[in-house]
């Protein structure tokens, strides 16, 4: 394979492929939301999106800056003849991809291995976690009464 | 100075996790879900890191920063360190985020005047108020 397209083309795949995570992500944390809170499955599933989205562009800023860097200092080197030509600074406009690939694949990841089963008591044992019963974890809602621990492993 | 590359993403690495371990982002949060994720996405973009190498897309380019240690061909040692730098920020930032994200929509959802008529049903009142 070569071209000009060769490295847009390498990240299709591998986006395809992050984007049928999240999607799966999306199906699999509305259900489990409507049967654990009715109705609360469309709030969830878009607070997470939105997160994914602000944490995106974070992580492309972040990206930016450390790119120009690698690139600039001679770390990483590409074959012009087989990028677009369009630079963000010093690198390749497809280095990008990686960015959002992580922003796709890892938060939805994250989401698929929440604990499925929420435990009907509100202050369960923590378990064997790292986490001292004495500090609640940081919730990511508000107190309810029938709110499950964000995570207990 | 060889080795150099490695030391600045040891220190970035440090940093993202002390923000972990003190806002109890991902592996301070839930650990063996965070160890998944991050293996899930060492794979995932070494995999991509090796096709990207065998069609000569980007290389090993000059400089005197790295230690030289590869992995595989114009895969050096950095580019994992690279990789658990990459997951580990997005996932700071995931944590971080989200938290903040649902409960500005609680709030909004809350609130006399929302925007949201799709909320309109029990749940709505469920607890919040």
């Amino acid at each position: 394979m070569t071209g000009s397209g060769t490295y847009a083309l390498l990240a299709v795949p591998f986006l395809g492929a992050a984007v049928l995570v999240a999607v799966l992500a999306g199906v699999v944390s509305a259900r489990r939301r409507r049967a654990d809170h009715p109705g609360a499955a469309a709030r969830g599933r878009r607070s997470a999106v939105l997160a994914g989205v602000v944490a995106g562009v974070a992580l492309l800023v972040m990206t930016g800056v450390f790119n120009n860097v690698i690139v600039g200092l001679g770390i990483v080197a590409y074959d012009p003849a087989l990028v677009l030509g369009a630079r963000v600074g010093l690198f390749p406009v497809e280095d990008l991809a990686y960015s959002i690939g992580a922003v796709l694949l890892l938060p939805s990841c994250w989401v698929l291995l929440e604990r499925p089963c929420p435990r009907p008591d509100p202050r369960p044992d923590p378990g064997p976690g790292p986490r001292p019963p004495s500090r609640p974890v940081r919730s990511d809602r508000r107190t309810e009464p029938s709110r499950r621990p964000e995570e207990t492993p | 100075m060889p080795g150099l590359y490695l030391v600045g993403l040891l220190i970035a690495i440090a940093g993202i996790a002390v923000l972990d371990a003190r806002y109890r982002l991902f592996f301070w949060r839930a650990p063996v879900r965070a160890a998944v994720v991050m293996v899930i996405g060492l794979v995932f973009f070494l995999v991509w890191d090796v096709v990207g190498v065998h069609l000569g897309i980007f290389f090993i380019g000059t400089n005197g920063l790295l230690t030289g240690v590869l992995l595989a061909p114009d895969v050096p040692l950095e580019e994992l360190f690279f990789l658990v730098l990459l997951c580990w920020t997005t996932m700071d930032l995931f944590g971080a985020v989200r938290p903040v994200v649902e409960r500005l929509r609680a709030r909004r959802v809350d609130g006399p005047e929302h925007h949201e008529p799709e909320f309109h049903g029990p749940e709505r009142h469920e607890g919040r108020a």
